[in-house]
């Protein structure tokens, strides 16, 4: 977790935030955190995990059950305007009124954060040119492709020049070229907005946040920078490509099976999976293991540490989280 | 990083947002098929109506216009009732979820949004029942003048008002309490059953107030009589008055819950 800091410097305060919907379920749980100035949080967690739940305490939309949130300092309440004039939101799935232009559109929310014509005409002309709507300006939204609803959703959430953005699964539906132009956006943005994402795509977080907080079923399990969770996990997992002679490599795999630093070695294919003892420096196995391949006449392809993927550390961590059980009780008894 | 700026960085007019609502809820209103349905079906009514009732006119079976008009005022106004409870209901339910996410995560109230959705609705039924009530009572009056060479036509100007104004008034109320109930309720199929009961436990209710205090069922028994200008102005001003508390006090109710809920 983050440190502590004076609440002058907060973006995002939660403390003990809870949502139980109507005693039946139970959407968030305890979840603590605060966000610095600056920072670009990867919001994961698998569906269900309480990501968007998180989100609309955050914007108030949503009451909640216990704990509080507070944003630029100030508790968020349903009928906070002022605080959520200071944020763009996109949600997870654009819904817009029907009968709409982008210009009526972007008119109408600009008026909704109460902005003059005088400011809000020029804004939405600026930022429909920004997200290439142009050509597409006098259509009506009902029309529009996901690619189009998207950028339109963003200029939305950057007309009134928010200091914080919250985008909930930005690059969902997307294709390619549209995901590719959403991440250099968010990686522009970073350089003077503080954003929260929610995402399922872990190479996008990977890419362009700086922080993650994981929840699942409801409960926040990590909370802290993105090295931090990569380094959370072993780095003795590694996956190895392999080229040679069939018989070399089974034979090869023999060899690395005995050696009593390797806990794991399965073969798929020409793919070595191998899993290393803690207990030595790892690049004292490697140079062994290496040895072994080159006695054996084995090519090396490519080598990966599993242990260095976002989407391992996650994956790692969730199944830790599964494995617990009731020690959540115990870790939280000592806690209080 | 620099710390975040303590001020929305543009020029703020608080009132905008309340008026973008209202705006687009008044737009969106009229382009509805439910709006368009009631409308239809009290301009066909009203036109079928007048029309047979002239020609049996002119055929010389003649009846009171006073009687015919609340006939068909009265036959307008509970006709209208699905369709505006409808139209009152969904004014906040229907836009519950996905679509209120992308208006109340701006920078408007929960105040502001209920507001501008009530008075929007509120305008648009008032306006359209006062607008064809008024096309009804004005085409009685020219087309009976005629037909009857003025003779039976026993209309006056204040009772048509004053009738069309109660008549609007009880609407207000449907409308305020539907918009109400709209707001505290989790969808629209739930909010409308919910709003049928509550508008037959308040007639059930208002029909054990006093006989002599100006109430619904005294309205409707004793529009004709209205409608021939026999009623006084006081009890008209009672009778407005009780309306708007009423429609004040379900609006109030619907604000106060919508304000502190979950949307």
């Amino acid at each position: 977790m983050a440190a502590a800091k004076p609440d002058s410097e907060l973006v995002v305060e939660t403390s003990h935030l809870t949502k139980i919907y109507q005693n039946r379920q139970i959407a968030l749980n305890d979840a603590t955190l605060s966000i610095e100035p600056g920072s670009v949080l990867g919001l994961l967690g698998p569906n269900g995990a309480g990501k968007t739940t998180f989100l609309r305490l955050i914007l108030g939309l949503h009451r909640p059950t216990a704990g509080w949130a507070k944003v630029f300092n100030k508790t968020m309440t349903p009928n906070a305007a002022d605080l959520r004039r200071r944020i763009g939101y996109i949600p997870t799935n654009p819904q817009f009124p029907k009968g709409m232009t982008p210009i009526t559109y972007l008119d109408y929310i600009a008026r909704l954060f109460g902005m003059p014509r005088d400011e809000r005409k020029p804004r939405l002309a600026s930022l429909i040119r920004a997200v290439d709507l142009l050509p597409h300006s006098g259509e009506s939204i009902a029309h529009f492709t996901p690619g189009q609803t998207a950028r339109l959703a963003v200029a939305a959430s950057l007309i009134n020049e928010p200091d914080l953005l919250i985008w909930d699964e930005p690059t969902h539906g997307l294709d390619i070229e549209a995901r590719r132009s959403m991440l250099e956006l968010i990686k522009t943005l970073a350089a003077e907005k503080t954003l929260i994402l929610s995402s399922h795509n872990l190479t996008d977080v990977d890419e362009v946040c700086n922080h993650a907080a994981v929840l699942n079923k409801g409960q926040l399990i990590f909370f802290g920078s993105l090295q931090e969770l990569k380094g959370r996990i072993r780095k003795n997992h590694y996956e190895l490509d392999l080229d040679g002679d069939q018989k070399s490599i089974t034979k090869a795999l023999g060899v690395l099976k005995s050696m009593k630093e390797v806990t794991q070695a399965v073969l798929r294919q020409r793919r070595l999976d191998l899993k290393l003892t803690d207990d030595v420096p790892n690049t004292a196995i490697l140079a062994q293991i290496f040895q072994v391949l080159f006695d054996n006449k084995v090519t090396l392809i490519c080598l990966r540490s599993l242990g260095m993927q976002t989407e391992q550390a996650y994956l790692d961590l969730m199944e830790q989280e599964e494995s617990r059980g009731f020690t959540r009780l115990v870790q939280l008894a000592d806690a209080a | 990083m620099d710390a975040p700026a303590t001020a929305i960085p543009f020029r703020f007019n608080r009132f905008l947002p309340y008026w973008a609502v209202l705006q687009t809820d008044l737009g969106q209103t009229l382009r509805s098929w439910v709006y368009r349905l009631w409308l239809i079906m009290m301009a066909l009514a009203a036109l079928g109506y007048v029309l047979y009732k002239l020609g049996a006119a002119n055929a010389g079976e003649y009846q009171s216009v006073a009687v015919q008009t609340d006939d068909l005022l009265r036959a307008l106004a509970i006709g209208s009732l699905s369709l505006i409870s409808l139209l009152a209901v969904s004014s906040i339910s229907s836009e519950r979820g996905t679509i209120a996410d992308s208006i109340l995560s701006r920078g408007i109230s929960r105040y502001q949004y209920f507001l501008a959705k009530w008075h929007a609705r509120v305008v648009v039924v008032l306006a359209t029942f006062v607008t064809v009530s008024v096309a009804v009572l004005v085409a009685y009056s020219v087309l009976f003048t005629a037909a009857t060479n003025g003779s039976g036509v026993n209309l006056t100007t204040w009772g048509g008002i004053y009738a069309v104004a109660m008549l609007a008034a009880v609407l207000m109320v449907v409308v305020s309490w539907g918009v109400a109930i709209g707001a505290m309720s989790n969808g629209t199929v739930i909010g409308i059953t919910i709003f049928w009961i509550v508008i037959f436990g308040g007639m059930i209710a208002l029909s054990r107030l006093p006989s002599d205090y100006p109430n619904l069922k005294w309205l409707m028994d004793g529009l004709r009589n209205v409608l021939r200008g026999g009623v006084q102005t006081g009890d008209v001003v009672q009778f407005l008055a009780a309306s708007v508390v009423l429609a004040a006090v379900g609006a109030f109710i619907g604000l106060g819950v919508f304000a502190r809920r979950d949307v």
